[in-house]
């Protein structure tokens, strides 16, 4: 049954990222309505599978890092709604919701050997860690995506010669305000998260600083972030400098995750 | 019954035949007061500066074209000969396809402005204030209103701007989203540099600075565009403060150089900032654009935006004429079903009718009855009248849903008699 609805969810999640791309070309409400109804329906249906797995097996749930993966296309797509909501950029599904896709359909491959969980206790850890991180993670991919999207519109406007990307793409402004917004709500969740996290490897391995499969994209990942944030503050960087630095950054977090688990 | 058009507009019409044709005001209130020819049941006038057209509902329509035309001649104190060459007339679906696509605004001189919706709506209401619209053009003008309201949303037919200063204020949102903060600073003091100040000014900018080398003119446009006008010299400094600048003057060299620009954007921290040059010869050098967070847009770059908006705008008709023609066949569903209905009722009560005079006969030489007799006589003859008429009434409804109404409603009512 589960592995039924979870390909139900990815099945939603395909669809939806292909008619985000159709929107792209064709330009047709009723493909975009459709698109947020089928990403609305799985996210629902995503939300629910996870709510019960998390009532129903606690110790399996977060023990697995496979499922991790399904709970970071959850992430993404929460942080894609909120997102929305906010900032009503249209174009933003054709970006994040093929990688929150791919996401999901990296969950249904099991990445890792469960983890040995003798204590209640750090259960808790690491359920808030594992959270903590994803929320983080799905920051950085809207900061990702807002940052592709910057890097197009601004070629768009510097050649001169806007094309279609330039009308379906939002403004400069509000890109980098994207990213600024999503920089600093996920900046203290990955910090919690490292903290949670060597917390829970205090627990269980004995030292705070155990390197285990999940902590150098991580560390990484929130070194990007502290180096955004301190340019941003500090030295005044924003647009161009910002939206290159985090696709950079990006791409470097998700090779060093392939690199480890692979 | 039949919709007719009669009228002249910027492609059959010089702009000479056609001011002379155009209703003010109070010759259109005149007109549909007073132009009330017998065949004319519904009208309603629409007079812009591109068009001069007349819908009329009408049962005979050459007669009805013909008194139009005598209308127009007679409003206008126009000879009718000067201008029925320029004419055209549609009739029924072709009619209300016209209609359709004017109210959307494609069959504008700028494909997709935004006016010609209001001007339509203006005319069906002066002509409804005035008591010449009936069901049928009431209809056809709802429906006109909303098909270019659902055109405008759904298609991008308007969405481009086809002007080049519209353009710029287009280009400036794509960078900066909104002007509420945002400072603008016009070098020179000509007209076309005021037309896009100005456009920039009602989108509700925070500033604006005007520096001419002659001080008069700055200080005189200043106060039109109530901005701030400085000295020619304190520009370059002022440039740290601006984000949108638009230069116009007519200086033989570039006034605008990298190195004073890189200067200004070390001191706004890099804030994007947006030249737009419409002088000829430029005033901001080519390589300003090459600098990280700085726009450039000149003339023909502008321009060439204008140019491909128009073929965006050219490509999104192609959708909305789609979406007309399924709001025609809408409407002529409309008109079928109109149509069926009265037919209907009037077959009904033309049987009732001979139903009531047959019984009553019958019941004359039956001489008294009791009340279960009468009450079978009067169910016979009910259910020979039902089962008869039961064939004609649905063949016409089908006929409705399939759009053949007309031939059907007109072999009915041939048939039975009903016009007699």
């Amino acid at each position: 049954m589960y592995n039924v609805l979870f390909h139900v969810i990815l099945f939603a999640y395909l669809l939806a990222s292909l008619l985000f791309w159709l929107y792209m070309g064709l330009r047709q409400r009723w493909i975009f309505r459709l698109a947020h109804a089928l990403l609305g329906g799985g996210f629902g249906l995503q939300t629910f599978i996870l709510s019960y797995n998390l009532y129903i097996r606690t110790l399996q749930l977060w023990g697995e890092v496979a499922t991790s993966l399904g709970l970071l296309s959850w992430a993404i797509i929460a942080a894609y709604l909120a997102a929305v909501w906010r900032y009503r950029i249209e174009a933003l599904g054709s970006f994040i919701v093929p990688l929150a896709f791919l996401a999901a359909a990296f969950a249904g491959v099991p990445v890792t050997t469960p983890v040995r969980l003798p204590l209640a206790m750090q259960h808790v850890w690491l359920g808030l860690h594992i959270v903590l991180a994803l929320l983080g993670y799905a920051a950085l991919t809207l900061m990702f995506c807002a940052g592709v999207m910057y890097l197009i519109q601004e070629r768009q406007l510097k050649s001169r010669r806007p094309g279609a990307w330039y009308h379906y793409l939002p403004s400069l402004t509000l890109l980098d305000e994207l990213n600024a917004k999503a920089l600093l709500l996920g900046f203290p969740f990955l910090t919690q998260g490292i903290v949670t996290g060597s917390v829970w490897a205090k627990y269980t391995y004995g030292s705070y600083l155990h390197w285990n499969l999940t902590s150098l994209p991580l560390l990484l990942a929130w070194f990007m972030y502290a180096l955004l944030l301190g340019g941003r503050r500090t030295l005044g960087w924003q647009g161009i400098k910002v939206a290159r630095a985090t696709v950079g950054g990006f791409l470097v977090v998700l090779a060093s995750y392939f690199v480890h688990t692979l | 019954m039949a919709i007719v058009v009669v009228g002249l507009n910027h492609t059959t019409a010089p702009v000479a035949v056609r001011e002379r044709l155009a209703f003010s005001d109070a010759t259109l209130a005149q007109a549909l007061a007073h132009f009330h020819p017998p065949e004319v049941q519904e009208l309603v006038i629409l007079s812009t500066c591109n068009r001069v057209e007349m819908y009329v509902q009408t049962r005979d329509v050459d007669a009805s074209v013909a008194s139009c035309v005598a209308c127009m001649a007679a409003c206008h104190a126009v000879p009718a000969p000067q201008f029925t060459s320029h004419l055209y007339q549609l009739s029924d679906l072709e009619a209300v396809r016209h209609l359709f696509r004017v109210a959307a605004s494609l069959d504008s001189l700028v494909l997709g402005e935004p006016q010609i919706l209001g001007q339509v709506k203006a005319a069906y209401l002066a002509a409804k204030a005035a008591g010449r619209t009936g069901s049928i053009l009431a209809q056809l003008f709802e429906r006109a209103l909303s098909v270019a309201k659902t055109i405008r949303t759904e298609t991008g037919i308007s969405d481009h701007a086809v002007s080049v200063s519209y353009a710029a204020v287009e280009l400036a949102k794509k960078i900066f989203e909104s002007f509420q903060q945002r400072t603008v600073m016009v070098l020179g003091a000509g007209v076309t540099a005021e037309l896009a100040a100005r456009h920039l000014v009602n989108q509700g900018i925070a500033g604006m600075f005007i520096a001419n080398r002659t001080s008069e003119r700055a200080v005189h446009l200043a106060q039109a565009l109530q901005a701030k006008a400085i000295p020619w010299e304190a520009f370059p400094e002022h440039l740290t403060y601006t984000d949108i600048v638009i230069s116009s003057t007519s200086a033989p060299h570039p006034i605008v150089d990298p190195v004073m620009v890189r200067e200004a954007m070390r001191a706004r921290r890099s804030r994007p900032m947006f030249f737009i040059d419409i002088a000829v010869p430029r005033d901001v050098d080519p390589a300003v654009n090459t600098l990280e967070n700085v726009f450039l847009y000149d003339i023909d770059d502008l321009q060439n935006v204008v140019q491909e908006n128009r073929r965006e705008r050219q490509r999104e008709a192609l959708a909305a004429e789609e979406l007309v023609w399924r709001e025609v066949r809408q409407f002529e569903q409309w008109l079928a079903v109109r149509d069926a209905v009265p037919t209907i009722v009037a077959l009904r009560q033309h049987a009732e009718a001979i139903r009531l005079q047959e019984l009553d006969k019958a019941l004359h030489k039956f001489g008294p009855l009791d009340e279960r007799q009468r009450r079978v006589l009067e169910a016979l003859t009910c259910g020979i009248v039902n089962k008869l008429l039961h064939a004609p009434t649905v063949s016409l409804k089908r006929a409705s849903q399939e759009g053949q109404v007309r031939d059907a409603v007109h072999m009915v009512r041939h048939l039975f008699n009903l016009d007699a």
